[in-house]
């Protein structure tokens, strides 16, 4: 799911459609498709369909989502937090670079 | 005789050309209908009040759409519609049970299932929620000298209050980097270790946010980049919400003046 966030936020403006966050985060469909059915009930996310005539597009309208702008700054306070919890100590980090330094 | 067996071998070559066009086109056929038949099969696992709702109006039209976008290209296309419609097809059940099941999970209780953010800076220090922001008002604090606020607006269609102390103020409609809450900032120079974000008041104005200097983001080293706001140049490809996560290395090129 935050990876499927983390493309949203990265321009809250852009419609993102399935395959392309397919894609995108390489999470299969079946993963897709109930990540943003979840987001979408909880407000974080909006639906809509692709304004196009579907005579001269040769194909029916793709549903598209797009981050909730409210949604948006605690998505990215959420997406912080959770990275917070699997960052390394601080300690680590730093023995990790002097290690590195002294090779 | 020889001119007999001249034209017959020319007419079975023929016919067999003819012949494995078709079953080419045959096979080809096939291939084309098998995503939409495992995607039929994956609507039948579908609760029937879910079937239109979800499979004719969402993944109907993707995989129209994936078979269209990949016309010229057969293999591709066979791919990624088998994979789109099998991976619906292995869960259909599973997603029909979780929609049924609505939802009581807060998205910060469902992000903590274990999904973890990969980082977007190869090698640096991450500091997640830095999004440019635009600075729409400016008034002075009005319990303090030397302190601000400003309205800025990160986006989120909110303008968010942020307090900062500084001798002048920045000017209304600037681009800067903004610490959302949540994210981590370089503390400054005689204290440099890293602090969180967080909503807080000061001198009773709630301050929602940080404006960042380039020494804050650990854009910059240099001590005396933490003097002031960095101004972010307009004219590149910024604008509020975007985030500056990854912009590490690049910063001089969207700093306005890093003077």
């Amino acid at each position: 799911m935050a990876a499927v966030l983390k493309i949203f936020l990265e321009d809250v403006q852009q419609p993102r459609y399935g395959f392309e966050l397919m894609q995108l985060t390489g999470q299969p469909s079946g993963t897709l498709y109930p990540i943003l059915a979840k987001l979408e009930r909880m407000g974080w996310l909006v639906g809509g369909r692709e304004d196009i005539d579907p005579r001269t597009a040769g194909r029916p309208p793709r549903r598209f989502y797009r981050i909730e702008g409210a949604a948006a700054a605690d998505a990215r306070v959420e997406l912080a937090a959770l990275s917070e919890r699997f960052r390394p100590p601080v300690t680590i980090q730093s023995k990790r670079l002097r290690e590195e330094t002294a090779q | 005789v020889i001119l007999l067996v001249v034209v017959l071998g020319f007419l079975a070559t023929a016919l067999l050309g003819i012949f494995k066009g078709l079953i080419s086109d045959e096979i080809r056929g096939w291939l084309d209908l098998l995503p939409f038949i495992i995607l039929r099969l994956a609507r039948a696992r579908l609760n029937e009040d879910q079937r239109q709702s979800i499979c004719d109006i969402e993944w109907g039209p993707e995989l129209e759409y994936i078979m269209k976008q990949t016309q010229t290209r057969p293999i591709t296309r066979f791919v990624w519609g088998t994979k789109f419609a099998t991976g619906l097809f292995i869960s259909a059940r599973r997603i029909a049970r979780q929609l049924n099941r609505g939802l009581e999970n807060s998205a910060a209780e469902t992000l903590n299932i274990g999904d973890s953010v990969p980082s977007p800076l190869a090698g640096g220090q991450w500091k997640p929620g830095v999004v440019v922001g635009r600075v729409v008002t400016v008034r002075p604090h009005p319990n303090g000298e030397r302190i601000w606020l400003a309205d800025v607006d990160v986006g989120t269609g909110r303008h968010l209050q942020i307090v900062w102390g500084s001798d002048t103020a920045v000017p209304e409609g600037s681009l800067v980097p903004v610490a959302l809450p949540g994210a981590r900032v370089q503390g400054p120079p005689f204290n440099p270790k890293p602090y969180k974000i967080r909503r807080r008041h000061y001198r009773g104005e709630k301050s929602e946010g940080l404006m960042c200097s380039r020494y804050e983001l650990g854009w910059d080293d240099d001590p005396s980049a933490d003097a002031s706001i960095a101004l972010l140049d307009p004219t590149a490809d910024l604008f509020p919400g975007r985030s500056l996560d990854s912009y590490d290395g690049s910063w001089r090129a969207i700093v306005l003046s890093p003077s």
